[in-house]
């Protein structure tokens, strides 16, 4: 067992660098620089400013010199706004982005497994046909259709939720919209999973000879079949987790939800190096970790693996 | 083996619905089971064994299969007419079944102790500890070494014979009167084949437990079972004691059976026998007797009607046309 | 021709007669018992006729060039009336609300309730006026090069000036004017009888022939960019899994680092990277978003061939003389294709949500191109009164997605007899 764990957190290494290096060496070859927008200076102080961002060091010492700062934990101050540490920056918008994300992916969960049982065991009746159905819906429907109709229904229509913004400003409620509106492509994915999952479970030899061994439907559902049929749903967390960091780009974006997500396109398009590195090391570092958990949790789940 | 019947099949008929029409899978199956008798059931695939021992605890799935006539009567009741919280204390209890493939038989997800556990529990209400220390015990009766650290693995970590080994100590711990073994070796090496073969016959002459056993092979029916009955399409052909029915076949697909196991006593440069044709598919069958097409002393009226059944008395039945006329 | 009639009427043992049923055959006859996909696939079909015929259908004037833009018909809501009409109700609307307002002022001081949202607003009065109150700060806007999002976009300024003469009654004038001016052309221009079922967009292009054109391109580019990457797939991983050993490890070690990346970032910063000019090129967003489609594919096809490989038929094959290449693209793929077409009936409505994904970011097709991606970002920033340029393409867009899911299940359903969701 901890075999397996050293070796899942060892693979996470090269991941990491090869997303660093990547994203790296991408930004820097888009043509245009961090300083085109800006308007025009002098040669004098554009000599001055590549010189204090250190962009007239051949690439590679560059890349180099970052790779030390990164394990450093100093993402560097952002090209764009003056003032203000690439750490400065995502410490502010990270555990807003987070709290969305976690939300929303408990959500999609419990909402998922609990529709996915619920028409598995009403197989072919009503209540499958429209647990389909929604779900169908939810893996069709883009969130960017999704979080403004919300938006246009129930905040602007009916005016019963806020439009948007953050607890800060508008207490618990404001994330109920735009967890919802995260969560629901993997709610709906994750409710045909569980579904098809225990159909297959409950088709299996072993919950035959639970019920020829006289045990009542309840019991052979719960103790036996929800276990096996539910591993598939942990494995989908990791991608699910996936897509969410990056669906909470958009849904921040429409919810003015002050995370990480909202200026990371933006600072792509500034050609704000170190914040989109910095962003790109964080969303990384997260998705690399939440899969590792993952794997620990089937782990632990799965007793094959276990004993091996 | 007594003469008291515990077990009575009447006329049972199972039909599963689908796209293509009506499978007959069971079509009128009849035969009794005594006190302590080992009664065979033999036939290929697709005759209709497995369906029929389902059948008899009700626990066909019902889309798209359903019962469609007969009776099962046990202890003065049909269980097919049986409310399900009724028959749920019969199965693990007094009728238990054990099933083909152990490797995919147990549940991988939970110790063997629970999964052991629970049929105390549940039929004979006894504590956990008390259950787990009955189970060790089946367990050892089983041929399991070490049985009390091995209650608390998982299946995974059991070879297939030792799981089939399991099973049975699961079946028979409730000490039911009739155990239903469907093809119970059919996945393991010939060498644990006979292995867990005697390991049934032992315990089940112990405990005094009626057996219904199914299988493919001749082989395994001739060390085991008192009596037999062989399938064919959907229907019993014949039925006779074990003896009876090795020394002197009456039905042409017996027959066939019979001659095609290989001999050791012939010579090896003959050619092995084996019944031409295939077993037929049975969905939308004719009324005519389903053989005909591969026997070899078929006449007309094999084609036109199914044949009845001749009684020879204690027990021998024949469902051909060549007897219904000697008689 | 003797030969043939026994094909088709074969008798069995029992003289039976039945008709033998080919692979295809008999998945087509379980997929027109399930009634969402048939209609699902009829539904497609229209979709993408429509999209086929679309120039054809605009040179011939049923529908109208997505690209003429109308200013007098900007923002019309949906009506079975002409645009002549439509526009003039909406004038009269107007004029009529300005003089209830200026009523109102008479007996009231101030100015109205015009509040700058610096939060939301719970129900501003601006929503009650006919033109658009600017949407919650930074909404659904397109990220433009260097303006700071969040910044307040005003679209409509509002004349602030209190005490020079009552701005709404200089609107109102306006407005009268206006609307004399259009009864008259009403008659002359036959352009006003236009009818717009959908509405019209700010620029006053016709909502019907935008969301056709949107659908075009985006359908477009999910067929090729499914197509693409399925042949890569394809490619890779028959190579895979029929030569297995070391070409395998390797190709597959390839999959799974790319699996692992967040593509999504990537693709993001790439067409984000890449200049305005460049980002019009479909190629480029073919590429990004292909790069990672084929994954699943090739995992797919690698697991089907190995499952095959060692089967009977491909030991047939093999001991007549066939050589790798033969046996992989007659024999190992021919069985395979099941699979194949399922996967990529689902993944073309992924490819599509990628690509409005990232049109909706403003880093997808570029105008006067339109995508669904990019009307719904469009319709996002006037959602509260102009309603319709949300709803039409989001609709539009989700019926399409939607069936081509349930097709996709249909299909999966019709081609695997095992399959889970039967019962």
């Amino acid at each position: 067992m901890a075999r397996y764990f050293i070796r899942r957190v060892l693979s996470l290494i090269p991941t990491l660098f090869i997303i660093v290096t990547l994203s790296f060496f991408l930004i820097r070859v888009a043509p245009g620089g961090p300083f085109s927008r800006e308007r025009t200076v002098s040669a004098a102080i554009m000599e001055n400013l590549l010189k204090r961002y250190h962009m007239d060091e051949p690439l590679i010492k560059q890349y180099v010199r970052y790779l030390g700062d990164v394990l450093k934990w100093d993402l560097g101050p952002s090209f764009r706004y003056k003032d203000q540490s690439v750490n400065e920056l995502i410490d502010a918008g990270l555990p807003v982005s987070m709290a969305l994300g976690i939300t929303a992916l408990a959500l999609a969960v419990f909402l998922g497994v609990l529709v996915g049982i619920i028409s598995a065991l009403k197989q072919n009746k009503w209540q499958d046909y429209v647990a389909v159905s929604v779900a169908v819906v939810g893996i069709s429907v883009p969130l960017f259709v999704i979080g403004p109709i919300l938006q246009l229904f129930f905040a602007m229509k009916l005016k019963i939720l806020p439009v948007g913004q953050w607890i800060s400003t508008n207490g618990l409620q404001a994330i109920i919209l735009p967890a919802i509106t995260l969560s629901f492509p993997y709610f709906a994915y994750i409710a045909r999973l569980s579904r098809a999952s225990i159909l297959e479970v409950l088709r299996s030899d072993y919950v035959r000879t639970a019920r020829a061994k006289g045990l009542k439907e309840s019991v052979v559902v719960v103790k036996h079949v929800l276990k096996g049929a539910l591993l598939p749903v942990v494995t989908y967390l990791g991608p699910a987790f996936s897509g969410i960091v990056v669906g909470s780009i958009v849904v921040e974006s429409i919810f003015i939800v002050p995370g990480i997500g909202k200026p990371f396109v933006q600072s792509a398009i500034n050609r704000d190096y170190t914040l989109i590195m910095g962003d790109v090391i964080v969303y990384s570092l997260i998705l690399v970790v939440a899969n590792l958990l993952v794997d620990i949790i089937y782990g632990f789940l799965d007793p094959r693996i276990s004993y091996k | 083996m007594t003469d008291e019947v515990i077990l009575r099949v009447k006329d049972l008929k199972t039909y599963f619905h689908v796209d293509e029409g009506i499978v007959k899978a069971v079509d009128g199956v009849n035969f009794d089971l005594r006190k302590g008798e080992t009664l065979g059931i033999v036939g290929e695939s697709g005759s209709g064994k497995s369906v029929t021992n389902l059948s008899i605890i009700n626990m066909i799935p019902s889309p798209p299969g359903r019962i469609a006539g007969g009776e099962v009567l046990f202890d003065g009741a049909d269980l097919l007419k049986m409310p399900l919280n009724d028959l749920r204390k019969i199965r693990g209890n007094r009728i238990s079944m054990i099933f083909q493939d152990p490797m995919t038989s147990l549940n991988p997800f939970l110790r063997i102790s629970t999964q052991m556990i629970e049929t105390f529990v549940l039929h004979q209400g006894l504590s956990k500890k008390e259950a787990k220390e009955k189970a060790i015990e089946m367990l050892k009766l089983a041929g399991i070494p070490g049985p009390e650290k091995r209650i608390d693995q998982y299946p995974h970590q059991f070879s297939g014979g030792m799981r089939q080994r399991v099973m049975i100590a699961m079946s028979l711990s409730c000490n039911p009167e009739i155990l239903i073994a469907d093809e119970p070796t059919s996945a393991l090496d010939v060498t644990i084949q006979a292995q867990i073969l005697d390991l049934i016959k032992d315990l089940t002459a112990r405990l005094g437990t009626a057996v219904i056993l199914i299988t493919h092979s001749l082989g395994v029916v001739a060390g085991m079972c008192d009596t037999l009955c062989v399938m064919y399409a959907g229907r019993i052909v014949e039925r006779a004691a074990t003896a009876d029915i090795f020394a002197e076949p009456k039905h042409p697909y017996t027959q066939g059976l019979i001659k095609s196991v290989p001999r050791m006593d012939k010579r090896s440069s003959d050619r092995l026998f084996s019944i031409r044709g295939q077993p037929p598919n049975v969905i939308n069958l004719p009324d005519c007797c389903p053989f005909y097409p591969r026997c070899d002393k078929a006449k007309d009226i094999c084609k036109r009607k199914y044949p009845t059944t001749t009684e020879f008395g204690q027990g021998r039945a024949v469902a051909c046309w060549l007897y219904t006329e000697a008689k | 021709m003797a030969a043939r009639e026994k094909q088709t009427s074969q008798v069995n043992e029992f003289n039976q007669a039945f008709k033998p049923v080919s692979l295809w055959a008999d998945a087509w006859k379980r997929l027109r018992k399930n009634r969402f996909a048939l209609v699902s696939l009829w539904v497609v079909a229209f979709y993408i006729l429509i999209s086929l015929a679309a120039p054809l259908l605009t040179s011939l004037g049923i529908i109208y060039d997505y690209k003429g833009q109308i200013m007098a018909h900007a923002n019309l809501p949906p009506s079975m009336l002409s645009a002549g009409e439509v526009t003039i109700i909406k004038i009269e609307a107007r004029i009529a609300l300005l003089e209830k307002q200026l009523e109102e002022n008479g007996t009231k001081e101030s100015a109205g309730g015009y509040s700058a949202s610096t939060g939301f607003d719970f129900g501003s009065p601006a929503a009650s006026s006919e033109e658009v109150a600017p949407p919650p700060e930074g909404a659904g806007e397109v990220l433009e090069e260097g303006v700071e999002a969040g910044e307040p976009q005003v679209s409509d300024a509002r004349d602030f000036t209190m005490g020079f003469g009552d701005p709404i009654q200089t609107e109102i004038d306006q407005k009268k004017e206006d609307l004399a001016k259009m009864m008259k052309e009403i008659n002359i221009n036959p352009i006003h009888r236009r009818v717009y079922l959908l509405g019209t967009d700010d620029l006053g292009r016709d909502m019907v022939a935008r969301i056709i054109a949107g659908g075009r391109i985006s359908i477009m580019i999910g067929l090729v960019g499914t197509l693409t990457a399925v042949f890569i797939g394809i490619i890779v991983g028959a190579i895979a899994g029929y030569m297995g050993g070391y070409i395998d490890n390797l190709l597959m070690r390839f999959v799974d680092i790319m699996y692992g990346l967040p593509y999504m970032l990537i693709v993001i910063i790439i067409m984000a990277m890449i200049g305005e000019k460049a980002r019009g090129s479909f190629v480029i967003l073919f590429v990004a978003i292909a790069l990672v489609s084929w994954l699943t594919i090739a995992r797919v096809v690698r697991g089907q061939i190995i499952s095959l490989k060692n089967s009977e038929f491909v030991e047939a094959a093999r001991s007549m003389g066939a050589s790798t290449p033969r046996i992989i693209f007659r024999h190992l793929l021919p069985n395979t294709l099941g699979v194949i077409i399922v996967f990529s009936t689902l993944l073309m409505p992924g490819f599509i949500m990628n690509e409005s994904f990232l049109s909706f970011l403003g880093l997808g097709v570029s105008a006067p191109d339109a995508s669904w991606g990019t009307l719904v970002n469009e319709g996002v920033r006037g959602m509260e009164v102009r309603t319709w340029q949300l709803l039409g393409p989001a609709i539009s867009m989700t019926i399409f997605l939607f069936c081509m899911n349930f097709l996709g299940d249909g299909l999966r359903d019709a081609l695997d007899p095992q399959s889970k969701n039967r019962t």
